[in-house]
């Protein structure tokens, strides 16, 4: 008899879509490849059943797994905090990053102090860059404050939301900036065990991350005793396995733990029982890249830059359909238009019927919110959030209820399955917009039990999955009515 | 404290509750659908939504904890939409027609509450209801019908949380998620041990048991407790039309927290086997035939008393059962000693765990365990020894289990690899009867180490440097030597016991059942008192005791030379005669094994034997069939016409199961805890204390015995056994009370010996030297053998074996390594045959890595095998209880064709369905 959970993995890889990695010949299903194809849904991959969504090649959707493409990459801001060291291209090597003054962010930290560190943090105002905008200090101070002898680091670097690969670039480009930004978190909150998370879709992001390591591990910049110090930390790098809900933190950290990678309830929050059910700190890719910035110029530098409650700069990708795709670097408060109309250059092709910030699962922003400034909490009172920062737009050739399906089948296929609204309500949208799209009928009593799913979603889902399924799902209602008043009459 | 506001009422609650519990407390009954009080708060299903001010949006209640000033909406217009629409979501995700779903579900209850039950859903209709689900209709005891699965995954996670068996997983995501056992095609085929938590647990009856389909739902509840083992499991006994259609756990059980093995849960059907007797039986001629009760009565009686007149009543022994209540084995012991005359009353704690009650009792002044099962969550470390908890005790084995899971640590001391010992942070694979020079080496190395509680020591130890001295013979290098494991495995073991504190043990018959059973108790104590392991929390030396009341049945009396309380003889005379008004006789009495001896020598003449079939269990088969055949008289008192009953009966007394009765039973954990009658009894049969007292009458003692029913005889139990004084059935009718419990204030003992040990301030530590059983291998026999039980079967398979468990478990087992299987030429499933220095039979093989070359292992739960047929004469040198465990053995291949016939062999009557 076997008594072992671990024991267990036929069942979790059934979990996943890209168990056996990335398929050669495979193709990106996500939202930018959609609209890039003009609204055509593109269907699974030849092998394997499930879709690939978003391989972060938005800039050259329709993409691909082989081919790469170009992007820009151009700066916005007063002062450039991320990626200075990138703007020509990758980071050749850790020698590369030493010369250009790398590491220092870490020493800089070391002679703060553990208190210090999160001081800066917290006077800094930045916040956490995954979406939800949660204060980076206060969440450090909340993990240094467990008293635990264990306690665990995390990068969270599986980027899934289509539209964005702000993450893939840095990740890919200069890894050292996060390997050093995990170390500084490690000091700072008393852990010696670093997971970095990145997802199969990003096959250089593991490559170049894994080498990083490896070459700073030689240098003792990493591992034991990090530069002579009685400080040592480790890093373990967890291949994502094709599953979009692991970006969330708790899902992504029963992923690591190899269990089923299901949202968790919270409380508990990962600060106090996070990875293997120790206090653990997790933080997206980008949230990580400022922090050595900071320790190095201070928290009134980087406060002094942005917009009400919002401080710093935020990185923002914009997808294929843009004159310039690329991947900007700009300051808050930066209004959206600007972005669109000067960093994107426009369409290439007739005017902006919408764009999804944050990803597909988030509110559509119609052409006349453009002036509204770039800003966590004006764009959630204009009903749509910012999310990662990809910006995705979309031209009149995209049609609503094709777009509303496309969104609710991505939805649909990457639902843990966990919670009720989730995995049979964005089954059901899914099966609805189908309907609407395949010219069936409805059912007198359809836009009732939509409305009131939507709302259950809203309401009632366990995590951002099915709330920004709701959110879409409203926005895209309120802003195009005239495209599905038929079914809504 | 904290203040909430519910609904608009304000109210002060236990901090850390969670709003749902808060809600409920308040009779708020916010519905649920993934929540189980046994399992983690999943917040899956999201029913239980409500709104809490200044929270954004609606927060689930099962997760969310009670803060002060909170102010909750548990539901509303906004809210009721929305559980609603959840459980449309629900019915359309599957295309699940609500008249599918019983109307006893709480899913179908909400499906009403919703004014969902009449209308259903027709929403997306189609693509859902296509699909294929699983099913299973295969297994005896739970059938399975995914289509009505709502994803609520709770079947998967009482499997993980309580059972630990890991059995049903989901595979794939989202709406594509199934549930399937793991590893296997369906139930029989993974490794389910058929606790039944999933269909307990599940909310539709996807997931349901199969007699509650065949034979309808039950119309009424009883709470009892379970026949089997000695955990003691509190059960719910689901009847209709006055037969058991099911049983299940009850939720607020101390003892198993709504949990139940395969035996509670499921292993009931021999109260109705086509092949229980119900009407008194006498033979004649060698003939039975069904008598009247003033019959059989009168037939007993008059040979009782001619054989009284004519040679003393020690002509004239009693074997008490572990089966019945404290109340009926009050009566036994009352019976032979008034009624009889004689001392001569024992029970099967001879043949289990008289030497802890005896080694205990000696060092300790309690024979029974020191601490309760609820210690088993307050453990940082467990010892478990000669114990096989997952499969004999499975509720407490879950428990331990699920600890261990979390990171509590285990060490394990068995000859085989048992499930526990897979899962052990050390397992010592000694070779059976090598106990003593292990724990003496364990102790050894703590005290060598420094390792031992010298505070607890000063204050409660004495003799301490005479053990000690002992004990530098005793180093680890020499013991492992005699018990096949490496001193450093020793070692370690031992300072992960004095060291990772509590430490827990726990032991069963595989330290008792040995010529040295008695002494091995007493040096697990001895390790306990030198790592102060004892009178604490998480501590404490603790027996798993095989029957449901072999505790109770000793501890009323049934015990040559104790009286109820465990009291010696002399020291309880004046207050027993008291109370009785009765002579007790002054001669000492035969114990069970000595019954057989004087039966032998032509001393004992008659024998009436309760509720055990000691030709099938006791050991040395052709010794006790010898006694039995020159006995003259033998009255069997049982359910079933058992072997003993057949061969050397001579008149048979129907009773009734404990289903039929009240009473009460004592756990492992000295916990006295009530059974109720929930089917009438079936035709002619009596319980138990019944035909005691109209027996009594019958030969002339009716003042003795007079009884208004099971209560009556407690209350005068009570004038007699002070540590039981406080223990009314009025306290006790729900989750019992644990002795000592002197006054009716009093809560009862969860932990003994906590300032003082019953036999005084301080305790002694005892040397124990190591006398090696004279069961050895040789050239003609070179395998020991060594026996236990099997999780699906108990004991002789009397009430299991009529239950279809014999579908789940068909025979008995022998497990044999691979190197003596290819020594022999042996291969898995093959039948070959054993044979000892005293008898032989045949038992199918189970090759594997279990057990060690020139260890075997067999269960002799089946009357097909009679495995009695082969263990030896050897017994416990203080408590004469049979050394079982260790027989030396050699194993013949007999060719498959053998095999096949005795797989032909019909197995026992199954399950009426």
């Amino acid at each position: 008899m076997t008594a072992n959970s671990s024991l267990v993995s036929g069942e979790i890889d059934s979990f996943y879509s890209l168990v056996q990695g990335l398929p050669e010949d495979g193709f990106c299903s996500g939202t930018t490849c959609f609209i890039a194809s003009g609204g055509q849904s593109r269907g699974a991959a030849n092998r394997g059943s499930r879709k690939i969504y978003c391989l972060g090649k938005c800039y050259a959707a329709p993409a691909d797994v082989i081919h790469e493409g170009e992007f820009r990459i151009g700066i916005h801001a007063s002062e450039s905090v991320v990626i200075s060291k990138i703007q020509g291209g990758p980071v050749k090597n850790l020698e590369a990053y030493l010369e250009s003054g790398g590491f220092n962010g870490f020493r800089s930290a070391v002679k703060l102090g553990r208190k210090k560190i999160v001081d800066y943090l917290e006077e800094s105002g930045l916040r956490g860059r995954g979406g939800a905008g949660f204060p980076t200090g206060r969440k450090w101070r909340s993990v240094q404050q467990q008293n635990s002898s264990e306690k665990y680091v995390v990068m969270n670097g599986d980027e899934g939301d289509p539209g964005s690969y702000i993450d893939r670039v840095l990740m890919e480009y200069n890894p050292y900036l996060l390997i050093e930004a995990m170390e500084i978190a490690g000091y700072a909150v008393g852990s010696g065990a670093g997971f970095a998370y990145i997802r199969t879709e990003y096959p250089h992001s593991i490559e170049r991350f894994a080498r990083a390591i490896e070459e700073m591990k030689a240098a003792n910049l990493l591992g034991e005793n990090v530069e002579e110090s009685k400080f040592s930390f480790n890093i373990t790098l967890k291949r994502g396995l094709g599953s979009y809900v692991c970006g969330e933190e708790t899902a992504l950290m029963r992923s690591i733990e190899g269990k089923r990678p299901e949202v968790s309830v919270r409380p508990p929050y990962p600060t106090e029982r996070g990875l293997f059910g120790k206090p653990t700190l997790i933080n997206n890719v980008e949230t990580f890249a400022s922090v050595p910035w900071i320790m190095q110029n201070g928290p009134q530098r980087y406060a002094s830059m942005g917009y009400a409650k919002s401080r710093g700069t935020k990185l923002i990708s914009l997808n294929s359909v843009f004159r310039t795709p690329g991947l900007y670097e700009v300051e808050f408060g930066t209004p959206i238009r600007y972005i669109v109309e000067n960093l994107g250059g426009g369409l290439k092709k007739g005017s902006v019927k919408g764009l999804m910030l944050g990803g597909p699962l988030s509110g559509i922003l119609t052409p006349e919110k453009l002036d509204i400034p770039l800003d966590y909490e004006s764009l959630r009172q204009n009903g749509t959030s910012l999310g990662h920062g990809g910006i995705i737009a979309f031209g009149d050739d995209v049609g609503i209820p094709e777009l509303m399906e496309h969104v609710a089948s991505f939805a649909s296929d990457e639902s843990c399955g966990k919670c009720t609204p989730c995995r049979s309500g964005s089954r059901y949208l899914r099966n609805f917009f189908h309907d609407m799209n395949t010219g069936q009928s409805p059912k007198p009593e359809s836009p009732d039990f939509f409305r009131r799913t939507v709302k259950s979603l809203r309401d009632a889902s366990l995590c951002g999955l099915g709330t920004g399924l709701a959110e879409f799902a409203d926005s895209a209602i309120k802003g195009y009515p005239e495209e599905v008043v038929k079914w809504f009459r | 404290m904290v203040q909430v506001n519910i609904d608009g009422v304000d109210m002060e609650l236990p901090r850390g509750i969670s709003v749902l519990e808060a809600a409920r407390s308040a009779g708020r009954d916010i519905p649920t659908l993934c929540y189980d009080p046994r399992l983690e708060p999943y917040g899956g299903c999201r029913l239980c939504i409500v709104k809490i001010d200044g929270h954004g949006r609606p927060e689930t209640s099962c997760n969310t904890r009670v803060s002060d000033g909170m102010k909750i909406t548990t539901e509303d217009e906004e809210l009721k939409d929305m559980r609603r629409n959840i459980l449309e979501l629900l019915l359309d995700e599957k295309g699940i027609s609500p008249d599918k779903i019983d109307s006893r579900k709480e899913f179908y209850s909400y499906l009403k509450r919703y004014g969902l039950a009449e209308t259903g859903v027709n929403i997306s209709g189609g693509d859902a209801a296509m699909r294929h689900y699983h099913r299973e209709d295969n297994h005896p005891f739970i059938t399975v019908d995914m289509s009505k699965c709502i994803n609520c995954y709770r079947c998967v996670r009482i499997c993980d949380e309580v059972q630990g068996q890991f059995v049903w997983r989901k595979w794939n995501r989202g709406s594509e998620i199934e549930i399937l056992p793991y590893n296997a095609e369906d139930l029989l085929e993974s490794n389910c041990v058929s606790c039944g938590a999933c269909a307990d647990t599940c909310p539709t009856g996807a997931i349901e048991d199969a007699s509650v389909l065949h034979l309808g739902y039950p119309e009424e509840f009883t709470r009892s407790v379970c026949p089997y083992c000695g955990t003691g499991c509190e059960i719910n006994i689901g009847t209709r039309n006055d037969r058991i259609v099911e049983i299940l756990p009850v939720l607020d059980s101390p003892v198993n927290k709504g949990h139940l093995c395969i035996k509670g849960r499921y292993s009931y059907g021999f109260a109705d086997a086509e092949d229980r007797i119900t009407d008194p039986m006498i033979k004649d001629g060698g003939v039975w035939r069904k008598a009247t009760w003033q019959e059989a009565y009168g037939k007993i009686a008059c040979e009782f008393r001619s054989l009284i007149e004519k040679h003393g009543g020690d002509s004239i022994g009693i074997l008490g059962s572990s089966r019945a209540t404290n109340e009926e084995n009050y009566l036994t012991q009352k019976f032979a000693r008034i009624v009889l005359g004689t001392n001569n009353v024992d029970g099967c704690a001879r043949v289990c765990h008289a030497p802890t009650a005896g080694g205990m009792g000696s060092t300790l002044g309690t024979g029974a365990a020191t601490n309760s099962f609820n210690d088993i969550e307050r453990a940082d470390t467990f010892l478990v020894i000669g114990a096989n908890p997952t499969e004999n005790h499975p509720v407490v084995g879950a428990r331990i289990k699920q600890r261990v899971l979390h990171g509590s640590k285990l060490i394990v001391v068995d000859p085989r690899k048992t499930e526990l010992a897979k899962l052990a942070t050390i397992h010592l694979q000694i070779l059976p009867g090598t106990d003593v020079p292990l724990i003496n080496a364990m102790a050894e190395t703590i005290i060598e180490e420094g390792l031992m509680d010298q505070e607890f020591l000063d204050s409660r130890v004495d003799d301490f440097h005479q053990y000690r001295e002992f004990l530098k013979t005793w180093s680890a290098e020499k013991a492992a030597d005699i018990c096949g494991v490496t001193a450093e495995e020793i070692k370690e073991a031992a300072r992960l016991y004095a060291t990772a504190k509590p430490a827990m043990m726990f032991h069963g018959l595989g330290v008792t059942e040995h010529i040295q059973g008695t002494q091995t108790v007493m040096d697990l104590v001895n390790l306990a008192l030198i790592t102060g392991n004892i009178g604490k929390p998480g501590s404490g030396v603790n027996p798993l005791r095989g029957q449901n009341n072999v505790q109770g049945s000793a501890h009323m009396g049934v015990e040559p030379s104790k009286l109820t309380g465990y009291v010696p003889i002399e020291k309880g005379r004046a207050l027993f005669e008291d109370v009785w008004g009765a002579r007790i006789p002054a001669q000492k009495g035969l114990d069970g094994m000595q019954m057989i001896d004087a039966a032998l020598q032509g001393k004992l003449h008659a024998l009436w034997v309760i509720g055990w079939d000691i030709h099938m269990t006791n050991p040395d088969r052709s010794v006790t069939d010898m006694a039995l055949s020159k006995l003259g008289f033998i009255v069997i008192q049982d359910l079933f016409m058992n072997e003993t009953a057949k061969m050397y009966g001579n008149v048979f007394l129907p009773v009734v199961s404990s289903y039929e009765k009240d009473g009460t039973f004592m756990n492992s954990e000295r916990r006295i805890q009530r059974i109720r009658k929930a089917i009438t009894p079936r035709g002619n049969s009596k319980a138990d204390w019944q035909i005691i007292s109209e027996l009594a009458a019958m030969m002339g003692k009716s003042e003795y015995f007079q009884y208004t029913g099971p209560e009556d005889i407690w209350n005068e139990i009570r004038r007699v056994w002070e540590g039981g004084r406080g223990i009314t059935y009025e306290r006790i009718s729900h989750a019992g009370l644990q002795w000592p419990c002197k006054d009716e204030n009093d809560p009862g003992t969860e932990i003994l010996h906590r300032d003082s040990f019953t036999i005084g301030l301080r305790a002694s530590l005892t040397a124990v030297g190591f006398h090696p059983t004279p069961e050895e291998t040789d050239e003609d026999y070179p395998i020991l053998l060594t026996t236990g039980r099997s999780l699906f079967q108990f004991n002789a398979s009397t009430m299991t074996g009529r239950s279809g468990n014999n579908a789940l478990r068909p025979s008995d087992l022998l497990q044999i390594s691979h190197q003596d299987a290819e020594r022999l030429g042996i291969s898995d499933g093959e039948v070959a045959r054993i044979a000892s220095r005293y008898g032989t039979t045949l038992i199918r093989c189970s090759v594997g890595d279990d057990v060690k070359q020139g260890v075997a292992f067999a269960t002799f739960n089946s009357p097909l095998t009679q495995l009695n047929l082969v263990t030896g004469p050897n017994r416990d040198n203080l408590q004469n209880t049979p050394e079982y465990k260790v027989t030396a053995i050699r194993i013949e291949k007999i060719g498959q064709e053998a095999g096949n016939s005795h797989n032909t062999i019909q197995p026992l009557q199954t399950h009426p369905e």
